[in-house]
């Protein structure tokens, strides 16, 4: 699986609050006025200029705070082929495994917004502008669930894990 | 290298060497589904139209957020959890029976060397059982429904050791406490706390649930304890062995706490966005409080009822305070009833519940507070609005400061009132 396009560049602690811009959102709230508004409150341009293959950069503790699995899916519909971090709040992080978008954990004060980036998950290694980035490589059980578009779809079509 | 406790035991379960960072697939001893999030994992589970596959001796279903029933909503989500426990075999406790996680632990459902899930935040209260447990969301407890298997990542370790011992009229809500304002609340990010040291060796297991069950409100992902000899005979006494799993001696850990313990006075968590906004409870001592509540999985055992017990017998809570109590489960209630402590607190005026959730949290629907009211409560969290109204303090504190403001009407140090009875004594 190889996963490339242009950064979207983000700083730290970005919450899953700004993921979906509507703190309280009303209860008829629609996945695509979600995801219309996603990221709102920090790059108000972002989900009209984002394409599909995309991939978010970010800083520390992306994806802060609480469970909504929503701010893992609106990157997802979106189109992000993956978030690149130094680290994720640890909901998030599970959340986009499940929902089959990839969340890498590396060091990524080298990539700039703008940059083309080229990202192996299996092999544990995304190649930037500026050279090369080393992270611990997803085992393919779990590349197998992302491949699949998550954790349920991922059952649905293979009954189990490999054993 | 050596590895922390979380390490072994998801190295035991996966069958692989784990290390911090790793991903790795794990065989679950455990499942926990309650009533909050269990109807959208069967949800899930029934539309995915997967197997079941997972050892029904292994999982539970609780009722213990919506007790009594209290909306049609809740009400049918009830019917759908029983209609499950009993096609699939699987043993349901209802409404009544307690706290999940009080019903957990004691009845042995998971002891040392488990690794343990569930879809609730406070699992990590089974840490205090030399149990790894870890909060899921309803999707992965569908899927291990289907599997008895889950992909977890390794976390790091913060190792917090509790040094010395503790004084009078401070418990282990308030080291808990402490301990959360020390971290931060996102300090514990993807983090394992492993918690020890002499004062958490001096503390009852009942103490140390309190402990484990905090762990998440620093955002770690668990908490756990070695298991010592009380532990042991806890999980003994609750029909387990277990295998313990101890960390090994040359373990690198994320971070390294020491907790002084001696010189602590007993604490307050006071009302912002964040429950790591600690103080000695001296800092707001005179403030008028409406509501005080002890009970919840963090504060509802046999202990935290009988303190509240030792110090209100032969007293009257003050005018205008509703006091509620709700044993953490049936088995609490009882012995409580047996040792006289529910009967001191109902002479007193306060007001027993059933074992339940109880006033934890406003969608358990009952104790809902309104404007500009304030609250002592033995829960675990206080952010704004979570027994209602926005505009109503909730403050977090031991249930010895929670009884002591109850008979204050005010915010009270405990100390007090216990100096008080130890002269009246003498
Ligand atoms: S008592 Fe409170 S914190 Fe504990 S499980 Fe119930 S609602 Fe959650």
């Amino acid at each position: 699986m190889i996963l490339a396009g242009r950064a979207f560049r983000f700083g730290d602690n970005v919450s899953t609050d700004v993921h979906l811009s509507v703190k309280y959102r009303p209860p008829n709230t629609t996945l695509t006025d979600l995801t219309r508004d996603a990221f709102k409150d920090i790059d108000p341009a972002f989900s009209a200029s984002v394409r599909r293959g995309d991939l978010v950069v970010a800083g520390e503790n992306f994806g802060l705070v609480s469970s909504r699995a929503d701010a893992a899916v609106v990157l997802r519909e979106l189109g992000v082929s993956c978030v690149l971090a130094k680290s994720f709040g640890h909901m998030f992080y599970r959340n986009a495994i499940n929902m089959g978008l990839p969340v890498i954990e590396c060091d990524t004060g080298s990539i700039s917004a703008g940059d083309e980036v080229e990202v192996d998950p299996g092999a544990g290694v995304a190649q930037t502008g500026g050279g090369e980035i080393r992270f611990s490589p997803y085992p393919p059980s779990l590349l197998n669930i992302i491949a699949a578009g998550g954790l349920i779809s991922f059952l649905q079509k293979e009954g189990d894990y490999p054993s | 290298m050596g590895q922390t406790i979380v390490e072994k035991i998801l190295s035991a379960h996966s069958g692989t060497e784990a290390r911090a960072g790793d991903l790795v697939v794990a065989k679950i001893d455990y499942l926990m589904a309650g009533d909050a999030k269990g109807p959208k994992a069967l949800d899930i589970f029934k539309e995915a139209n997967l197997p079941f596959r997972l050892d029904p001796k292994k999982t539970d279903i609780i009722i213990d957020h919506f007790v009594p029933a209290f909306d049609v909503r809740w009400a049918n989500d009830h019917v759908k959890l029983r209609e499950f426990a009993s096609e699939r075999g699987v043993n349901l406790f209802d409404a009544g029976s307690g706290v999940c996680h009080t019903i957990v632990t004691e009845e042995g459902r998971v002891g040392p060397g488990d690794l343990a899930v569930g879809g609730d935040s406070h699992v990590c209260t089974y840490g205090a059982l030399n149990t790894m447990a870890v909060a899921v969301e309803s999707g992965e407890t569908a899927s291990v429904f289907a599997t008895g298997r889950l992909w977890f990542k390794v976390p790091q370790t913060i190792r917090a050791d509790f040094e010395g011992s503790l004084p009078e009229g401070v418990f282990a809500k308030d080291l808990a406490l402490y301990l959360a304002e020390e971290i931060g609340l996102n300090g514990g990010n993807y983090r394992a706390i492993e918690y020890g040291g002499p004062a958490l060796a001096a503390l009852s297991v009942e103490s140390r649930f309190t402990i484990a069950n905090m762990a998440v409100d620093t955002g770690a992902k668990t908490g756990i304890m070695e298991a010592d000899s009380k532990t042991i005979e806890w999980a003994r006494a609750a029909g387990r062995e277990g295998t313990p799993v101890s960390p090994d001696p040359d373990v690198a850990y994320d971070r390294t706490i020491r907790l002084a313990v001696t010189s602590l006075e007993p604490a307050i968590a006071a009302p912002t966005p964040t429950t790591d906004n600690v103080f000695p409870v001296g800092e707001f001592t005179g403030l008028p409080v409406h509501q005080v509540y002890v009970g919840t999985c963090t504060n509802g055992r046999l202990e935290d009822i009988e303190i509240a017990a030792r110090i209100l017998r032969g007293r009257k809570i003050a005018p205008g305070v509703r006091f509620y109590i709700a044993p953490a489960s049936r088995r609490v209630q009882d012995a409580a009833e047996r040792s006289g402590a529910i009967r001191a607190l109902n002479e007193a005026g306060a007001v027993l519940l059933p074992p339940s959730c109880g006033p934890c949290v406003s969608m358990t629907g009952n104790g809902i507070v309104g404007d500009g009211e304030r609250v002592v409560s033995t829960a675990n969290r206080n952010f704004p609005g979570r027994l209602g109204s926005r505009k109503a303090e909730i403050y977090l504190g031991s249930p010895a400061t929670a009884a002591a403001s109850a008979l204050a009407g005010r915010i009270a140090d405990p100390r007090e009132i216990l100096a008080e009875m130890a002269g009246a004594a003498q």
